[in-house]
């Protein structure tokens, strides 16, 4: 066994390791270049590494502070969270530029080597060493290199870092897992630098590779040799030089111009943050301008702030569309989760934020809601435009943020159970089902049943409530009360909502597919819980809706519906009208006109009218809805009419920056648009391009009606991410204004009245009508950016219900180290907000945190500016190795042809002439290509950052600092050169004298 | 039975704007344990011809079988493995590895192919005896005169027990003592070990002791018959 290992070692060693050794041994002055090209790299890589790994740790140890307890935590964890993911994605980016960077150095390294060497590796080849023998004899070399020179650079950076830690008043670890990941890192960037060389060099047959022995050194060919005698020969024989060694020089040119691009970045990245805030305005508090200000003299007092702001004149009434889009609803298809018959649609409410456990950073560059309630996870996406990565799959692990406690815990999605298998009551009135089909809040109304929370099976009869505590007790319940399960009607609910298509009561019927022919819409309603009997719908004959009293015309438009048991009826009525449904004996349909009264009315039945109408009615508002899916219910577009002037101080339209369309319309149609409206994507879709539907998704979002260039009397849509409306002039959409329904009737009693919640409200819930118009022009607008909505203070107050006028008061808070402090802040002043709501309704107060805080105090802990100025002095340092050599081996190669020119009489004065217009000439391209990869280095870099979401950018790189660099590339290519040459040139003197 | 086996085998180089054909449409084959020499004036294209027939380099048409394998029809890596084990070839400039001692350039065809160096230890004795190498073998290239670097490069020929010797005027830079000795050891070797033996030689005695002879001019090669 002992002997089997040690015949094993000594054969390694004899077949592999020694000839590796030797060869190293035997180019002791390449290889020690190498060494120490090796150490500066694996000195950034290993700082890198060590860098992330302590930040990482303080950011943790952040994160764990904070979330130790205390309101307000969910903000404060997300801030940190987000900032954390950001520098774990500036240390992948950090280390994909070290990978690119030290690839090209060792590139630039190893293929002068194996040209250097090519008479040797060709013997090997001529001998029987296939490709992966080569590859693996190569690689040796240089591996032996570095592990030699990997522990010194961990140590090296070790100290660097720890000495830059402690001068920022922090301790630093020394994680051993940082050693074993440069190692991995720089054996994968060796491997694939030399294998890709190998497989190149070993298609070329023996005899190629072995007619360099003796002559790899001789790069005079016969041509150019002739021209050597010419006039203007220092000028001549140095530009010829160059160009015979372009191969090299190109590379080398480009190479070393990175290397000064990346320097350059970085430093500039540096000073870029070291400018860290001490004072950042931490927080925004927005209040209505009428309201009393005396409050913010409270503000003041909190403890931690340290000063405030006020824009008095302002006008704020910009709104992010980020902040009205809790309302977005998150197709399957962007879950990840299988659609189909077997699933319901995920839909839900906002107030919990979902973090994927193992893509922390997609969770921090995109906002993903969900709600758990009754047992069911309710996914919802907000209308982040980053929120495209999200996929969440069944059985994968989240983590979620309950909005009312901040508590984080880990779940695990589930799907709702499969509709098919649904025995109960419970699924059809469940508040997923409820809310899809009237886009209400089930909070607010919804009674549901269920055996306990566990199980979604009940017994029918028993009932619990969900519901906010607030509502139970409003409505008299306490804890321990059933109540019986009954179907409901509030007075705003006899209201149809616009552009809700609600498929009946769940206890009838349930909802089938619904398509759009013409102007009908026909459905297919399957009997559920009932007995089989006859129904008959009934279609008022005017869409106004009035007190149910009224004579109804049902004659031609009253069809029976058959729905004895399973038979499945199917009816078509018009669009826009109302449906009823009645069992039959209900109504008499000998005759044409039918009182309702006459027959069935609450008194007579000695029955409240919520019981009259739960028992006896319910209702159909038809609209032309098609292909109807939950998930697609409550995106919503948003419009609003033609403005007349626009200015900072009358914003007349509601706005947004987005990729966007404007769509034109017609004055005509604009006749009596309110001044804000609203369209269901439902609606846009069935009047436009039907088969399209399938392209528009949740990341749609929003869109809006704008006016800025038209005429008076035009509309102007403006939508963002339009590309997949594929909207054309002469479509008609139907556009929907703000009824005067008051809003806030719909808000929880525990809810601060802001603006913004009231247009949420309104959103949520629907109120508005219907316009249609015809869309004359569509102009694609490249320049928009960002979806941001804007709101004249009209069209607030009009979409709102209250003034949108605003006012903002900027509070600041010192960044201090101290996450308790800052957490106490935070609270105080959540509560001070909440209270001045409490109190004054009016005000329309509510607080923003920026985050600022979290990002400057990551920032901090980071100690990024001294790195980065580490690092780039590291890169920059590289460079005269790089170019020393590189040129080493270029001039051990022309060392035959200065041995030339010495026999033909070419002195060594003429010699030093022609070697120093080389030089020149070296630095001064060295010097062109530095200057033209410099600026494009910066777009490539903060193209880098933009795309990993972090908040650094570079700036306009100082010009002393280009200069600087510049000039240093130019000495190490003056310099290398000219050292090279007097080494070449000295020998070649020395071997003709000899 | 023919060991090697060549036809219509065409090569050309490109120089400047002239296309040089220094092997045109040659065909011959050799019969196992044959002594071939291949004489003619410089740049005929003799070295091409066996660095072709060795697997060093592709000709631009035709083919060479080697105990059955077209070599032509193999690709880099098959070539190298099939080259390291049925190949030996003797360079007119001994080709040594110059920071390798003798011993290493010998022992070279085995630790580039990775083979076990214990097995060759009696092969590489004898070798070594047969040679008179064995107070040199320590020695750097630098160290030895053309004679020995030439025995050294026999020796590395003939180590992993090739089943074809190809050398490539092997005694070119020795003097005459100097080149009999080496040939009388090749020969001697050939003899004892049973190679086929192609030897490329400007040297009328070289091709004297050979079993037949070719003659080798513009590219085109023919028997010589004595």
């Amino acid at each position: 066994m002992v002997s089997d290992l040690y015949e094993k070692t000594r054969k390694i060693w004899r077949t592999m390791l020694k000839p590796s050794v030797q060869n190293v041994l035997a180019n002791k002055r390449i290889y020690i270049s190498i060494l120490i090209v090796f150490l500066i790299q694996e000195l950034i890589l290993c700082s890198i590494l060590l860098v992330h790994a302590n930040n990482a740790a303080a950011a943790a140890g952040m994160l764990e502070q904070v979330m130790s307890g205390g309101s307000g935590v969910s903000d404060q964890s997300t801030f940190i969270r987000m900032e954390l993911g950001q520098q774990r994605a500036l240390c992948l980016l950090a280390l994909s530029a070290w990978a690119v960077s030290s690839f090209l150095v060792m590139w630039r390294i190893f293929s002068a080597n194996l040209e250097r060497n090519r008479y040797v590796y060709g013997l090997f080849i001529t001998f029987g060493a296939d490709t992966r023998r080569m590859r693996f004899i190569l690689s040796l070399d240089v591996l032996l290199i570095a592990l030699v020179s990997l522990p010194v650079s961990w140590l090296l950076a070790g100290l660097v870092c720890s000495l830059i830690y402690h001068a920022g008043g922090a301790g630093c670890s020394w994680s051993a897992w940082t050693f074993f990941a440069a190692l991995g890192l720089e054996i994968a960037v060796t491997v694939l630098c030399i294998g890709i060389q190998v497989g190149t060099m070993i298609r070329k047959p023996c005899v190629v590779l072995l007619a360099s022995q003796g002559v790899e050194d001789y790069v005079v060919s016969p041509r150019r040799s002739y021209n050597v005698t010419g006039k203007n020969q220092p000028l001549r024989l140095a530009a010829l030089g160059l160009w015979r060694m372009r191969r090299y020089y190109l590379p080398l040119f480009l190479c070393s111009a990175i290397l000064c691009g990346l320097f350059c970045g970085m430093t500039g990245l540096s000073a870029d943050s070291q400018e860290i805030p001490d004072t950042a305005a931490q927080y925004v508090i927005r209040y209505n301008r009428q309201a009393d200000t005396a409050w913010q003299e409270q503000v003041t007092a909190v403890e931690g702030v340290t000063g405030i702001s006020g824009s008095g004149d302002e006008d704020a009434d910009i709104r992010s569309a980020q902040t009205l889009g809790t309302h977005m609803v998150v197709l399957p298809s962007d879950t990840g989760i299988e659609t189909g018959a077997e699933y319901d649609t995920l839909y839900g409410v906002d107030d919990v934020l979902v973090y994927p456990a193992n893509t922390e950073t997609n969770s921090a560059l995109g906002y993903t809601f969900l709600d758990v309630s009754q047992g069911y996870a309710q996914l919802i996406l907000s209308t982040s435009g980053r929120n495209h990565s999200f996929t969440a799959s069944v059985g994968e692990r989240i983590y979620l943020r309950n909005g009312e406690t901040g508590s984080l815990k880990p779940v695990v999605i589930r799907l709702r159970y499969p509709r098919s298998s649904v025995t109960t009551p419970v699924l059809l009135l469940n508040p997923a089902d409820y809310e899809a089909v009237t886009g209400r809040d089930f909070f607010d109304w919804i009674y549901t049943e269920r055996a306990d929370a566990s199980a979604l099976s009940i017994s029918k009869g028993e009932a619990l409530i969900a519901a906010p505590r607030a509502v139970l007790e409003a409505a008299g319940l306490s804890d321990g009360d059933t109540v019986t399960l009954c179907y409901r009607f509030r007075e705003e609910d006899a209201t149809p909502s616009p552009s809700v298509y609600y498929s009946g009561p769940d206890e009838l019927l349930e909802a089938g597919t619904i398509t759009l022919e013409d102007e009908f819409v026909s459905f297919t309603a399957r009997l559920l819980e009932t007995e089989g009997g006859r129904y008959m719908i009934f279609r008022r004959s005017d869409n106004s809706i009035g007190a149910f009293d009224s004579s109804l015309d049902y004659g031609s438009d009253l069809s029976v519906l058959d729905l004895s048991d399973p038979v499945v009826g199917k009816s078509t009525v018009s669009v826009g009208k109302t449906l009823m449904f009645f069992a039959e004996g209900d109504i008499d349909t000998t005759g044409s006109v039918l009182s309702i009264p006459a027959r069935l009315t609450a008194a007579d039945l000695n029955k409240s009218d919520d019981e009259y109408m739960a028992t006896y009615y319910a209702y159909y508002n038809v609209r032309p809805v098609i292909a109807v899916t939950e998930a697609s219910r409550r995106k919503l577009v948003f419009a609003t009419r033609q403005r007349s002037s626009f200015t900072t101080d009358n914003h007349d339209p509601v706005m947004t920056y987005g990729d966007a369309y404007y769509l034109r319309t017609d004055s005509a149609n604009l006749k009596d648009i309110g001044s804000a409206v609203l369209i269901t994507e439902n609606q846009f879709t069935s009047y436009t391009q039907p088969q399209t539907y399938g392209k528009i998704h949740a990341t749609d979002r929003f869109s809006v009606l704008e006016d800025p260039d038209s005429d008076p009397g035009k509309a102007v849509l403006l939508l963002p991410q339009s590309s997949t409306w594929e909207l054309e002039t002469g479509r008609t959409v139907q556009l929907a204004e703000p009824n005067d329904a008051d809003v806030r009737k719909y808000a929880d009693s525990d809810m601060p009245l802001t603006g913004d919640y009231l247009l949420e409200l309104r959103f949520r819930n629907l109120q508005y009508r219907y316009v249609t118009l015809t869309l004359t022009e569509v102009k694609r607008d490249p320049d928009v950016m960002e979806p941001v909505f804007i709101l004249s203070g009209k069209d607030y107050l009009a979409v709102a219900g209250t003034a949108g006028q605003i006012n903002t008061l900027q509070v600041y808070v010192k960044a201090e180290l101290d996450t308790a402090k800052i957490k106490k802040t935070e609270e105080s002043l959540t509560a001070l907000v909440a209270k001045i709501s409490k109190n004054d309704p009016d005000a329309g107060i509510s607080l923003e945190k920026t985050g600022e805080i979290w990002q400057v105090l990551v920032m901090k802990v980071s100690n990024l500016s001294p790195f980065l100025l580490e690092l780039s002095i590291l890169v920059l340092s590289m460079l005269p190795f790089l170019w020393y050599f590189t040129s080493s081996c270029f001039y051990k190669k022309r060392e035959k042809e200065y041995q030339l020119l010495f026999y033909i009489g070419k002195g060594k004065a003429f010699l030093n002439r022609t070697a120093m217009t080389e030089c020149l000439l070296s630095a001064a391209l060295s010097a062109v290509t530095t200057m033209a990869l410099i600026p494009l280095m910066r777009i490539l870099l903060n193209g880098a950052l933009g795309v990993i979401g972090s908040s650094l950018r570079l700036g306009p790189v100082s010009w002393p600092v280009i200069v600087a660099t510049i000039l240093a590339n130019m000495c190490c290519a003056f310099f290398a050169a000219w050292i090279n040459y007097r080494i070449s040139a000295g020998n070649a003197l020395r071997q003709k004298e000899a | 039975m023919a060991i090697l086996v060549a036809q219509d085998i065409i090569k050309q180089y490109k120089q400047y704007d002239r296309v040089i054909t220094a092997v045109n449409q040659v065909s011959f084959e050799i019969e196992e344990g044959e002594y071939i020499a291949v004489m003619g004036p410089s740049g005929s294209g003799k070295s091409t011809l066996i660095q072709i027939c060795a697997g060093l380099d592709k000709p631009n048409a035709g083919h060479v079988w080697l105990r059955g394998q077209d070599l032509t029809a193999m690709n880099q890596d098959e070539l190298c493995r099939y080259r390291g084990k049925m190949v030996g070839f003797v360079f007119q400039e001994h080709r040594l590895v110059p920071y390798y001692t003798a011993l290493e350039n010998i022992l070279l065809p085995l630790t580039a192919a990775g083979r076990d160096l214990e097995q060759y230890r009696e092969r590489l004795r004898k070798l070594v005896d047969i040679l008179g190498l064995s107070d040199r073998l320590n020695h750097l290239p630098s160290e030895l005169s053309g004679g020995q670097q030439q025995k050294v490069s026999i020796a590395r020929a003939l180590i992993h027990y090739p089943q074809v010797l190809f050398a490539d005027e092997p005694t070119g830079n020795l003097d005459k003592a100097a080149s009999l000795d080496v040939l009388g050891m090749m020969l001697g070797l050939k003899k004892e070990l049973k190679q086929t033996l192609v030897i490329v030689t400007h040297d009328p005695d070289v091709a004297g002791k050979a079993d037949r002879v070719f003659l080798m001019d513009n590219g085109v090669l023919t028997p010589k018959y004595s």
